[in-house]
């Protein structure tokens, strides 16, 4: 049976009813949800939003940072950019372009297909983003 | 080599001993002999190794992900049991941004059920 889930991305509610997993039941009856299955429908929504928008802001991107269980210095080594630029960018004090909301999904998207984060080169321009994102 | 076998059967023997006595608090700590540090040692750890559950109302109902609440366990400083409602509440914890974060734990099954955050 298939149960929607409601994740509130930022701005965005997200519905999620396309899962058919399996639910532990607590003693009162409503589902508990195991590590894996809370990552993967956080991962999902902020995949969601990330595709649907054309830009996201600093809310969404900071959660999708969280979807995918990294604290800012990792999504900055990840990014090849400083921890105050991340920093920035999720407090909305400066813009990010379509490029790294690109490599954030791209990551999302690696992550739910079951890979991982490895360590990553030095990026030196933006079409180093999208390269890498492109693999 | 025998060294090496030495070294892997005492670490086997010690995630054991911990993995048993985990279960056994996670059993018997109805019992008057389970105190608040035990509890908050208990959830940090299973919070650290990501073994504990969320349930669909706390995920649905507030903005703490699941990274936050992880970060709320692991670093709170205090376990308070309530025995109204049977659960323990987990505070002094800050999640991810560093904003203050307590969670309402129970323990049910071998499972630490996460009830809610805020």
């Amino acid at each position: 049976m298939n149960y929607v889930h409601t994740t509130k991305v930022g701005r965005f509610t997200v519905k999620d009813g396309g899962t058919t997993t399996r639910y532990k039941r607590s003693s009162d009856g409503s589902r508990i949800l195991s590590p894996e299955q809370i990552s993967s429908l956080e991962r999902r929504a902020a995949i969601a939003v990330l595709r649907e928008m054309e830009l996201v802001s600093g809310t969404e991107l900071k959660f999708a940072r969280k979807a995918l269980g990294l604290r800012q210095p990792e999504l900055a080594e990840q990014l090849g950019v400083t921890v105050e630029t991340v920093s920035r960018w999720e407090n909305d004090s400066e813009t990010f372009k379509r490029p790294v909301q690109l490599a954030l999904l791209a990551l999302l998207e690696h992550v739910e297909q079951g890979g991982s984060l490895r360590a990553p080169r030095q990026i030196r321009d933006e079409k180093d983003f999208i390269v890498r994102v492109a693999r | 080599m025998l060294l090496h076998r030495h070294r892997a059967q005492h670490a086997v023997k010690g995630l054991l001993k911990r993995n048993i006595e985990t279960c056994v608090f996670l059993k018997f700590w109805h019992t008057t002999q389970v105190t608040s540090k035990q509890v908050l040692s208990y959830v940090s750890r299973a919070a650290r190794l990501n073994q504990f559950y969320v349930s669909e109302h706390a995920f649905e109902s507030h903005n703490a992900t699941f990274f936050d609440i992880k970060c709320g366990l692991t670093t709170a400083t205090r376990a308070v049991y309530q025995p109204e409602t049977d659960r323990w509440r987990i505070e002094g914890g800050c999640d991810d941004d560093g904003a203050a974060l307590t969670v309402i734990v129970k323990f049910e099954r071998n499972l630490i059920i996460v009830v809610t955050a805020f």
